[in-house]
């Protein structure tokens, strides 16, 4: 069973055709779909049901879109469910409006199914990758721990600094022990998309990142021509603190 | 003279101010259906192999948003060629049997199809007005009546001679005894694209523009359409023509 099937999709729209194209692609698509043809309809059954995301034409009866749209971020039930307007308007206002009312995206008529696949998809994947986030507060491999929340890095118990730079590659190298990050990827999550650095910038903060994690900077492993990993085994030639004492 | 200079620039504003919420009306309606064409087809590429028969529902989803852009259209253009400034009638004297005669055989087929019934008493022997005008208003008022009253609903239409502020006026009523109009409604009904009926369903997807041809035909000839209704009683609307 594919992730999204476990997804319940409203569909609010009052012309049946637009409804009937909605509902066989996304249901296609493995999600479950409710439809409503009217604003008030709508509200009702958010009250008593929950879904995963609401397409939402803006000319309705009953509430129109933008009114519902407010509605909604007004309950706390209710706010935090993602809205993909569908506007027919060849005004912007309007769009502008429901952007600022706390909708995600929008669409306009004539749309393709598919860009409207794609866009949904996006939506999941953001709010995936949000709660992600959220949810791992530590990552740990041994005696190195990385508290998330506090922003802090602690090696064998003992605090060490890092910087914002130096920590957020860390970060990206234990969430997946053994991944083989590129430098454009390690770039991309310490950085941000849109900065432009040599790839050698990297290579000067794992060196840096290496010397302050101690014994277990031995497992950032350079992987020649593309980046690097995290090692999720300790490698043999680093000795133990327990062998040490001994 | 300011006062009247005044005036005129509020006259041209108001006028501007309507041509553009009627461009964003019309842009609105035309879109609907090329939004349920475009839809369609794209998903008719996936289902024409995994689900024939839905495939050809979708061809016949498109054929009538197709038939429903070329109505749209047809409207529009009727409704500019009325409304613009040089437009002349072709004023003829007829007899308006063979017309109602003409209306009555076009709809037979879809009246039919819902169970309707349509009745016509005519007591007015000839019209003169444009004919093919006073054919389009009174195919418009029917067309309404059979999308919006119901199933089995019995249509009249019924021409007679009525005295109204000493003028003799030829009246042609076309009735329902369908759901009727709400008293909210009626006031707008000849606005363009104005839908008393919010729910858009396919049934009572006409252009949006049938009632405002309708007025406009009637004051091109100096004469008026009224519409009357009350909620579930049925809708009358009577087109005055002066004699």
């Amino acid at each position: 069973m594919t992730k999204s099937s476990k997804r319940t999709i409203l569909v609010v729209d009052d012309e049946a055709d637009i409804r009937e194209i909605l509902c066989y692609n996304l249901e296609e698509e493995g999600y479950k779909v409710v439809s409503i043809d009217d604003g008030e309809k709508a509200l009702e059954f958010l009250k008593q049901n929950q879904v995963d995301l609401i397409l939402l034409d803006l000319m309705l009866p009953g509430i129109p879109g933008l009114e519902l749209c407010k509605l909604m971020k007004k309950q706390p039930a209710m706010e935090s469910i993602p809205i993909i307007m569908i506007t027919a308007r060849s005004s912007e206002t309007d769009v502008i409006v429901g952007l600022e009312l706390g909708a995600d995206d929008y669409i306009t008529k004539p749309f393709s199914p598919k860009e409207v696949l794609a866009r949904i998809k996006a939506i999941f994947r953001r709010l995936d990758e949000k709660r992600g986030s959220e949810e791992v507060k530590e990552l740990k491999f041994d005696g190195l721990q990385m508290d998330l929340s506090r922003h802090e890095v602690r090696v064998e118990g003992r605090e060490t600094h890092l910087t914002t730079t130096e920590f957020r590659i860390l970060q990206c190298l234990m969430t997946r022990l053994g991944h083989v990050f590129t430098r454009d990827e390690l770039i991309d999550f310490a950085l941000g998309k849109d900065i432009s650095v040599v790839d050698r910038t990297i290579d000067v903060h794992i060196t840096n990142l290496r010397k302050k994690i101690g014994r277990y900077g031995a497992c950032i492993e350079s992987i020649r021509a593309v980046g690097y990993r995290f090692k999720d085994a300790m490698p043999s030639s680093v000795k133990m603190p327990s062998q040490m004492v001994l | 003279m300011e006062e009247a200079l005044r005036k005129e620039r509020l006259d041209n504003e108001q006028l501007l101010r309507r041509g553009a919420e009627f461009v964003a009306n019309v842009s609105h309606e035309l879109k609907t259906p090329l939004a349920a064409i475009k839809g369609y087809s794209e998903t008719l590429r996936s289902a024409i192999k995994r689900d024939p028969d839905k495939a050809l529902e979708f061809l016949q989803r498109i054929d009538d948003n197709a038939e429903r852009l070329a109505l749209l259209i047809n409207d529009l253009l009727e409704l500019s060629r009325i409304e613009a400034p040089n437009f002349h009638h072709q004023v003829e004297l007829f007899k308006v049997d063979p017309v109602l005669q003409e209306v009555r055989e076009q709809f037979a087929h879809k009246l039919s199809g819902r169970g309707q019934t349509l009745l016509v008493r005519n007591e007015v022997e000839n019209l003169n007005a444009d004919k093919r005008m006073f054919e389009h208003a009174i195919t418009n008022l029917l067309e309404n009546a059979h999308r919006y009253s119901g199933a089995s609903s019995l249509i009249e239409i019924t021409g007679t001679l009525k005295t109204e502020n000493g003028r003799i006026w030829a009246e042609f009523k076309v009735q329902d005894n369908g759901p009727g109009i709400s008293v909210e409604d009626l006031p707008h009904i000849f606005e363009r694209f104005y839908r008393a009926d919010k729910s858009r369903n396919r049934l009572s997807g006409g252009s949006g523009l049938g009632l405002a041809i309708v007025k406009h035909i009637m004051l091109s000839h100096g004469g008026h359409v009224k519409a009357q209704s009350e909620a579930k009683r049925g809708a009358s609307f009577a087109l005055y023509f002066p004699l």
